[in-house]
């Protein structure tokens, strides 16, 4: 019994900080963006300090964002360095008799124009979790430094994701997409594949996992230096040797033992997976 | 003077965004090619309007690209379509060997002598009928590839300095069809390579950097860019260039920086290890 509260304690405590960390001063908003030429390309560039990210796309013709803030209230390195470096420049003032008002407000901006829609979000003591509905056919650029995750859900257009932080998680898209984590996992699922563009996914100390729809075409590129490969194509993986020869066809340099490759249903354009210290899983989806 | 003059010059005048004007001598030689004067305006165009990825390449330039690529393939499959026809001719005499063993048998020397030299004489005779059909094509052939490469170093250059990371990935691609010979395109990758924010770009040019036959003057910078960078898949990658392609002295200046420890642990012993392999 008593075994049993000692371990149940610590979690309720844990869970009641997030809770209250969530809670305090939490503000929900919405907005419906119309884009000033409907039906034409649309690209959506999203940057947030600090919070997750979600993209879903849909057959309407409009951005529509749901933003949901608090005031970070955890412990980030970062964010003492500013407050140590803010104080220095400040004498304490005295706020005796002097009730304490916190801030109710959110700051996320939005702008469009042509159809090219930022939304940012860029103070450090701001949690925001963005849910964003666009068009399918939107191309789409986000970056997240700290907290959660970037989640991107049936967008068809060209992907750029960078997170910090947090994993990248993108299923249902054709890409092109170039996404980067530092030490968190990329999670992706091709529906279909872009040939206009290359496509990159690169974790430096996270793992790397696609899934690829059965007929999509591509020359997928792996490499990783201290992880494991494990596939379940049926095209296997094999190495590219390096050819170099001069212009006038009198020198030739060759080095064996290249990028491994699997040209996927005859092969087409390039998917590189690449890890230093993370797996890559290659699977094959319906 | 040649088309490929002029059309270096005008890549390299965008691609430095100055006006330079022709010299006499390349207007003279330019009024007197319309061709000429399509390309260059095309080039121009192509430059100077910016492009959206769901249209890149453009249409004009597929059409004009694609025909270029077919031109070049015809008369690639020209040559080799002569080369083929040659070589029943070689068979053939292959076939006679053991026929003239037999002969041999039966008649005297002087006369499998004379039979020898008239082979000889035949075979000599065809070849040298087809070797001045067979140069045009090859030169037709060296220049439709030059100007292939000048249609891919112009798609590279102007890719590059996009936006996007994905364009700029399809830009060093384009980078890889080209010889790497335009100066001004290597400067570019490089440049790339030491400031882009996005690791699989930067990765991207250094596999491309690979297709150098000499890194030249740059080996220096790419050695310094190496022992600078702090990402570590890009450092690593930079290394493994260096120790694959670079000079002796090169790979000997990298092999004592790792020695004195001015590179990430991971990194020193890649070195390490590439440079045990070497030694075996």
């Amino acid at each position: 019994m008593k075994k049993t509260s000692s371990l149940t304690l610590p979690l309720t405590v844990v869970a009641m900080l997030t809770g209250s960390m969530q809670a305090a001063n939490a503000a929900d908003k919405s907005y419906s963006l119309a884009l000033s030429n409907p039906g034409k390309p649309v690209s959506i560039d999203v940057e947030v300090y600090r919070g997750s990210i979600t993209l879903v796309g849909y057959k309407g013709d409009t951005i529509e964002i749901m933003a949901k803030t608090s005031t970070f209230t955890g412990n980030d390195k970062d964010l003492k360095k500013i407050k140590n470096k803010m104080d220095k420049n400040t004498a304490p003032r005295s706020t005796k008799g002097l009730k304490s008002v916190k801030s109710q407000g959110m700051r996320l901006e939005i702008e469009e124009k042509n159809n090219e829609v930022e939304i940012s979000s860029e103070l450090p003591n701001q949690h925001v979790d963005l849910v964003i509905k666009v068009p399918q056919r939107s191309s789409v650029e986000v970056e997240l430094y700290k907290g959660g995750d970037i989640n991107i859900d049936g967008v068809n257009g060209g992907l750029e994701l960078e997170s910090y932080q947090g994993m990248i998680i993108a299923k249902n898209i054709s890409g092109p997409i170039v996404a980067e984590t530092a030490r968190t996992d990329i999670v992706v699922s091709f529906s279909a594949f872009a040939k206009t563009s290359p496509s990159s996914l690169t974790s430096h100390m996270g793992n790397v996992d696609i899934t690829l729809a059965k007929n999509i075409a591509a020359n997928v590129n792996v490499q990783t230096y201290q992880g494991e490969i494990f596939s379940g194509l049926d095209k296997d993986f094999v190495v590219v040797d390096e050819i170099k020869k001069s212009k006038q066809g009198k020198k030739q340099e060759i080095v064996l033992g290249g990028s491994l490759q699997s040209k996927v249903n005859g092969g087409g354009q390039a998917l590189s997976l690449i890890s230093y210290s993370g797996n890559l899983y290659i699977r094959q989806g319906k | 003077m040649t088309n490929q003059e002029i059309i270096d010059w005008k890549i390299a005048s965008l691609a430095n965004n100055d006006s330079n004007e022709l010299s006499e001598e390349m207007q003279s030689y330019l009024s007197q090619d319309s061709q000429l004067q399509a390309e260059l305006l095309f080039i121009d165009n192509f430059w100077t309007k910016d492009i959206k990825p769901l249209v890149m390449p453009s249409d004009k330039l597929d059409v004009n690209f694609y025909q270029m690529l077919s031109r070049a393939q015809s008369a690639q499959q020209e040559s080799s379509q002569q080369v083929t026809k040659q070589k029943p001719a070689h068979s053939s005499q292959e076939h006679q060997l053991p026929l003239l063993d037999r002969i041999k048998a039966w008649f005297m020397p002087t006369a499998i002598a004379q039979f020898a030299t008239l082979a000889l004489v035949f075979v000599l005779g065809f070849n040298l009928n087809q070797a001045p059909s067979n140069k045009y094509n090859s030169d037709d052939y060296i220049g439709l590839q030059q100007e292939v490469s000048s249609l891919s170093t112009m798609l590279a250059m102007s890719m590059l300095q996009k936006d996007s990371a994905s364009e700029r990935l399809s830009g060093v691609a384009y980078s890889r069809q080209t010889d790497l010979s335009n100066p001004l395109l290597v400067e570019q990758l490089i440049d790339l390579l030491a400031r882009d924010k996005s690791t699989s770009v930067r990765l991207a040019v250094i596999n491309s950097l690979g297709q150098l036959q000499s890194f030249g003057s740059s080996e220096q910078q790419l050695l310094t860019l190496a022992s600078q960078e702090e990402n570590l898949l890009v450092q690593i990658e930079l290394c493994r260039l260096l120790l694959n392609y670079g000079s002796t002295d090169i790979k000997k200046l990298l092999t004592e920086q790792a020695n004195q420890q001015k590179f990430k642990p991971e990194v020193r012993e890649f070195i390490q290890a590439q440079s045990m392999a070497s030694y075996i």
